[in-house]
């Protein structure tokens, strides 16, 4: 039996997964990658708790849904940041790109 | 009113129209724009002619003596500054001398300017000046008369520079501008005060004008003295009056049809008739006429003994003409109406014919204008000769020719001169000088004459001289018949110009004794002076009989008595040495002291506040700011711009914050 | 009334306000489509010009009173109203402006200091101007000191920059001195009108002057003179309550005083008007002048005729020697446009002269109506011919690299037809009659002349001295030898010949039929010159 708790777990973990490659990748669209999966994990959280506490609204999944197309149109931006971040400095790296510091 | 009355702007009208339009062609439509030009000026020889006619039909009341046609022209207040056109015998008489040698000059000027590059421009230049000057004839109003004025001054000043490439020309142009508007200040405070004073801008207005009777008995005798003084002081000017006289030799640097029209026949004696319009005037306080007899007597002198001592050609007539406004201007003030304007009337035609004798002399020489290079064109100019030849008997005074008359009547009135206010002597003045002046004009005349014509050619200019072709010796012609003509209409005792311009007043009877006098007079200064240049004196190289004689003299005289250098140095200097200092005081003391020197104690305030500012506010300040900033350096490493380094320390911070709520929230 | 509505349907407030919606047109054009700049700035400044003939033609000269009045709250607090009118002392600067802004822009196409040439480039030159135009147009149709004052300095802003960004070498200074020494005087100003406005509570012109016109009852003062006393006498300095009058007026005389020039407050003037580009020159002169001229008439007059009585020997006297030392100055100059400024100095003198002698005693009605009419007749005549006179000065320049008097001469011979129009705009300024020039003259000369008999004789003297720097300045430039360095530079272009030419006309037209002009202006100018007899 798969309960509530399963998915929790599951969930954390993509979260983590998510958070280690946002935090260690130099290369920014792997950093969009695991901004991606955070967003999923969370997803799952939803989703679950929408199952499993027994509303008969549908909030739950509609708020997925949201996230899921909020996503879609942040990794759109996300990657247009990219590509004219990559023709500025001819590069990707994130930690070469500093000149947001004071 | 009469179609002449009516239309008599036409006459002046005319000549602008055509300048517009000669104004308006091309370099290279030379044919177009003088026959516009001619055209235009036989039809105001024509409309002129007729106004004459009109007159002499007319009859002798005052009324038609003075035809008006008025009209507004600047409403202001609850009244009107009017102006109007005015036919009385006077600008009849003037029109007819304007329009007839303008035309004769003009046409003289189709020879002599034929190889002009700027030949076009020239007609419409003249075309300017004839229009101002029969509107400054015909005006009815002095406020009309002095806006033609100006403008004549204005087409003078145009031809005398219009070889504007010479030093001596462009100088020329500007000295007789401001000269004559020196004279012209005066002309203008008198035009002010006599608007003002009578009230209404129109000579003639149906009894209402300035001139006429009524409104004339409302000038004051020491405002209508004013008032006749500034007006002559704009004569003055005009007519080459001692003092100002300077500008009018200096002239002649304008081509030579130009010094014929304007700077001996016409223009120079607007001044002669201004006197004569404002007439009325003058007589009202018998001082203001004792002016003008007393500096026309002077002048008329003084110019004839420079014209004796002057090499160039048209310098001598230059002076000539000075002579003979001087003696216009002693008729008018000994009391001689009639007289002073019949010398303008015949002097016009025989000075423009020696004019442009010289004209068609100077052009056969190749442009040489010293007489000292002449000599011997006595044959080979043959109808220049004749013509040059009774031009100068009519200004030297020989019997039967124009100026005999004329001036023996100037003469006969100087003679009858006794104003009760002045003693016996100063009242002789004139007539003396008159008579000195005569003996003179005749010598200076002769002298050209035999330089010229006679002896042998003393340069290869006139070597090589021969006869000017038809358009310039046709002129000369007309001009010489009417120099013979004119005279006759003032003939002793029975003058018609005399009836025609005043038939109210009787002339003086004919003095026998003065005529016969004068006659001597003249015929012995020609004997004397044929007499003393002949033979040796007219070799090449020769010096002037005069000059070796009277060295000295010869020398103040041939130098104008050294009055441009006198003018030079105070008029001249001192304007340009307070026209300096105004512009350092502008810089230096106005603009460099009190200007810049506010804005420097501003400047020094903003200096003393700055102090002030930095040793109390700042110094306090500051030191906060300082520590405040050296607090926030260990801040710095913080951000350091990766973005990964911000989400690490919130990971962080949310992980501290979890695990505090996980231990603490639990208590 | 909604200031909004009234912009709408007011015809002064949208010729007022038009050239600024040219302007901001303007900046949405490309930088480099020059073409396309100096047209649309060309249309927006002439496009006023259609209401201007409208307001001609609906304009009636037959009364002296305010015509095509508007009126709309503003700021209640401080009792500011948006008022405008116009009467005839500003129809024919109207006017004016409406002719001269066209032409300098058109006419600015290569004489501006080259402005496709400067960094700054031609877009805000163009703007600037127009800018320039609406204050003009503010200045001359607002009735309330508040909203008249903004236009006033609003009109010093644009000047300013079309100096520093535009003039010639030594701009900075030029554009910091002009701005500040104006400044000066309309601080005075100000200071002058606030304690008016704060003893009487009104900022309206005409409220202003009708108060300067009641006597106040039991006494011998009028109302306004008894409302700044008491003011006055609140304060409870002696000095002040026993001066306070003569104060104020020399107060607010100081920002006229320095604006048209009057001697000795006209040396900012020669250095504004060399360092200045051609536009600016043409503007400052024909129209920033008039402001002046026109603020004494509009406010000086009326409010203060008393003190102009009391002092109008005094002000004659400075008037001559504006008229007189600025001709002299003029003289001896050698740089061009430094002598044409001076000209200008001169030139305004005859407007003041006739300005301050309608409060001198003697001389009948008429005589102060036919002054004031020649003060306006001249301020348009002036307008014309200074603006002329800079145009052709900045065309020498930019044609033969120098303004020095000792290197041009015998111009004529290869540019004759400039020649010949600029000597006609050259002689409307000496006054030539048949130009405009001369019967402004005579009608301040005619009309002044019972009023002050010596003064006016000596101030004659000015015309001799504009005819000898005049024609000095002709011949140096025209006249004499040629020399070879100046035989290949161009003529008049198309262009250039209709903007001189236009000038031309306008002034020979001005000068043979001044009654038209005149009678605009004569209701107004009689009612004003009823204050002094």
């Amino acid at each position: 039996m798969v309960t509530l708790t399963h998915y929790l777990v599951l969930a954390a973990v993509v979260f983590c997964i998510g958070l280690a490659g946002v935090l260690t990748r130099r290369n920014a669209i792997m950093v969009l990658v695991g901004l991606e999966m955070m967003l999923n994990a969370g997803n799952i959280n939803l989703v679950a708790f929408w199952r499993y506490l027994g509303s008969q609204a549908m909030s739950g999944q509609m708020f997925a849904i949201f996230a899921i197309a909020v996503a879609g149109a942040e990794a759109a931006v996300g990657l247009a940041l990219l590509i004219a971040v990559y023709r500025h400095f001819r590069n990707v790296s994130v930690e070469e790109i500093s000149s947001l510091k004071g | 009113m009469p179609w002449i009355v009516e239309n008599l702007w036409l006459i002046a009208f005319l000549p602008f129209l055509a300048a517009g339009i000669s104004a308006l062609m091309p370099r290279a439509q030379k044919k177009a724009s003088s026959g516009i030009v001619i055209f235009a000026m036989a039809l105001s020889l024509l409309l002129s002619l007729k106004a004459g006619g009109y007159l002499l039909k007319a009859g002798s009341s005052h009324e038609t003596l003075h035809l008006v046609r008025n009209f507004d022209w600047l409403p202001y207040g609850d009244t009107v500054i009017r102006l109007g056109f005015l036919l009385d015998p006077l600008s009849a008489m003037m029109l007819f001398v304007v329009s007839f040698v303008s035309l004769l000059v003009f046409i003289f000027s189709l020879g002599y300017m034929d190889h002009d590059e700027n030949f076009t421009r020239f007609f419409t230049f003249l075309s300017l000046f004839a229009g101002s000057m029969l509107a400054l004839v015909i005006a009815n109003s002095l406020l009309l008369l002095f806006m033609a004025w100006e403008l004549v001054g204005l087409s003078s000043y145009l031809l005398i520079g219009f070889w504007y490439q010479k030093p001596s020309a462009a100088a020329a142009m500007k000295k007789a501008f401001i000269t004559t508007r020196i004279g012209d200040l005066g002309f203008f405070i008198g035009l002010l005060w006599f608007h003002y004073a009578s009230g209404t801008s129109l000579f003639y207005d149906q009894g209402q004008g300035a001139l006429d009777p009524t409104k004339l008995s409302i000038l004051g005798g020491s405002a209508a003295l004013w008032i006749s003084l500034l007006v002559f002081c704009g004569a003055v000017g005009k007519s080459g009056q001692f003092p100002l006289h300077v500008w009018l030799p200096d002239a002649m640097e304008g081509p030579t049809p130009v010094s014929a029209l304007i700077h001996a026949a016409t223009m120079v004696a607007a001044g002669v008739f201004l006197v004569g319009r404002m007439y009325p005037v003058f007589e009202i306080n018998p001082t203001a006429l004792e002016v003008v007899a007393f500096v026309g007597a002077f002048t008329a002198l003084f110019a004839a003994t420079i014209a004796v001592a002057q090499w160039d050609i048209k310098r001598i007539l230059a002076y000539s003409t000075v002579s003979q406004l001087g003696y216009m201007m002693m008729g008018l003030g000994v009391g001689g109406y009639v007289s002073g304007l019949f010398h303008l009337f015949t002097h016009a035609f025989f000075k423009a014919l020696l004019f442009l004798g010289s004209g068609s002399i100077i052009h056969a020489c190749h442009h040489e204008q010293d007489i000292r290079k002449m000599g011997g064109l006595k044959d080979r100019m043959s109808r220049t000769f004749v013509c040059y030849m009774i031009g100068m008997f009519a200004l030297s005074g020989v019997p039967l020719f124009a100026g005999f008359f004329s001036k023996d009547e100037i003469l006969l009135d100087a003679l009858h001169f006794h104003p009760a206010n002045l003693p016996h002597f100063a009242s002789r003045i004139p007539i003396v000088f008159g008579l000195i002046g005569a003996f003179l004009t005749a010598f200076y005349m002769m002298r050209q004459v035999k330089y010229v014509f006679f002896g042998s050619p003393r340069d290869h200019g006139a070597q090589h001289a021969h006869e000017s072709g038809s358009p310039m010796t046709l002129p000369l012609i007309f001009l010489a018949l009417m120099a013979v003509a004119t005279g006759f209409l003032g003939w002793p005792g029975h003058s018609w110009f005399h009836h025609f311009m005043e038939p109210a007043a009787e002339a003086h009877p004919t003095n026998l004794y003065l005529m016969l006098g004068s006659i001597a007079i003249v015929l012995i200064a020609l004997g004397v002076s044929a007499f003393v240049y002949s033979g040796e004196a007219l070799r090449a190289g020769a010096v002037d009989p005069l000059e070796a004689r009277f060295a000295s003299l010869f020398r103040v005289l041939n130098n104008k008595y050294y009055i441009d250098e006198f003018y030079e140095k105070t008029f001249v200097l001192f304007t340009r040495t307070f026209s300096r200092i105004i512009v350092r005081f502008d810089r230096y003391i106005l603009n460099g002291f009190f200007v810049w020197g506010s804005a420097l104690i501003v400047y020094g305030l903003s200096l003393v506040n700055q102090l002030i500012d930095e040793a109390a506010i700042n110094r306090g300040f500051d030191k906060g700011c300082r520590s405040v900033r050296t607090g926030s350096q260990w801040n710095r490493w913080i951000q350091n711009g990766l973005s990964q380094h911000y989400l690490k320390i919130t990971s962080l911070a949310i992980v501290i914050l979890f695990l505090l709520a996980l231990f603490i929230g639990r208590t | 009334m909604n200031l909004l509505a009234l912009f709408q349907s007011d015809i002064l407030s949208s010729l007022t306000f038009f050239p600024l919606v040219g302007a901001l047109i303007l900046l949405a054009l490309p930088k480099h489509a020059l073409a396309q700049i100096r047209m649309v700035a060309f249309a927006a400044s002439l496009a006023p010009m259609i209401f201007v003939l409208r307001i001609l033609h609906l304009f009636d000269p037959g009364t002296g009173n305010l015509q095509f009045p508007a009126r709309g709250t503003w700021i209640p607090a401080l009792n500011v109203d948006y008022v405008v009118g116009l009467d005839g002392l500003s129809v024919a600067m109207v006017l004016l402006v409406s002719i001269i802004i066209p032409l300098t822009i058109l006419g600015a196409a290569r004489i501006v200091g080259e402005p496709q040439e400067n960094k700054v480039g031609a877009k805000p030159f163009f703007a600037l101007i127009l800018l320039e135009q609406t204050g003009l147009y503010g200045a001359f149709t607002a009735l309330n000191f508040f909203h008249w004052f903004i236009f006033w300095e609003a009109s010093l802003v644009p000047l300013f920059f079309l100096i520093k960004l535009y003039g010639n070498e030594d701009r900075t200074t030029a554009a910091y001195q002009f701005f500040i020494y104006t400044f000066v005087g309309s601080v005075a100003m100000l200071i002058g009108m606030q304690f008016i406005y704060l003893a009487t509570g009104s900022w309206d012109f005409k409220e202003l002057a009708a108060l300067a016109q009641t006597p106040h009852a039991g006494g011998n003062e009028t109302e306004l003179v008894f409302k700044i006393k008491a003011f006055a006498a609140t304060l409870g300095i002696p000095f002040l309550t026993k001066h306070i009058v003569t104060l104020l007026f020399f107060l607010v005389l100081m920002g006229f005083a320095i604006k048209v020039p009057l001697w000795p407050f006209h040396t900012w003037l020669p250095i504004s008007y060399t360092q200045a580009p051609t536009a600016g020159s043409i503007i400052l002169t024909a129209l920033m002048s008039k402001m002046g001229v026109y603020g004494f008439l509009r406010i000086v007059l009326p409010i203060f005729s008393p003190s102009v009585m009391e002092y109008s020997q005094l002000l004659m006297s400075l008037a001559l020697l504006t008229i007189l030392f600025g001709a002299l100055a003029a003289f001896s100059q050698r740089d061009l446009k430094t002598l044409v400024a001076y000209s200008s100095v001169s030139h305004l003198g005859y407007c003041l002269l006739g300005l301050f002698a309608v409060g001198a005693t003697g001389g009948s009605l008429n005589d102060r109506a036919l002054a004031l009419n020649g003060v306006i007749l001249q301020m348009f005549a002036h307008g014309l011919s200074a603006a002329g006179l800079f145009y052709f000065v900045g065309l020498i320049e930019q044609r033969t690299g120098t303004r020095d008097l000792a290197d041009l001469g015998g111009l004529r011979k290869t540019i004759p037809v400039f020649c010949g129009i600029m000597g006609i705009i050259l002689f409307a300024s000496l006054g030539l009659p048949g130009l405009a020039g001369f019967p402004a003259e005579f009608m301040i000369f005619r009309g002044s002349f019972p009023l002050s008999m010596i003064l006016i004789s000596v101030a004659v003297l000015g015309l001799l001295l504009t005819a000898l720097y005049l024609l000095r300045m002709m011949d140096k430039v025209f006249f004499g030898p040629q020399d070879d360095k100046w035989n290949q530079i161009a003529d008049l272009s198309g262009r250039e010949r209709f903007v001189g030419g236009m000038l031309a006309i306008s002034l020979f037209v001005v000068g043979m039929v001044p009654a038209p002009l005149v009678a605009l202006s004569n209701s107004t100018a009689t009612q004003l010159a009823k204050l002094f007899s």
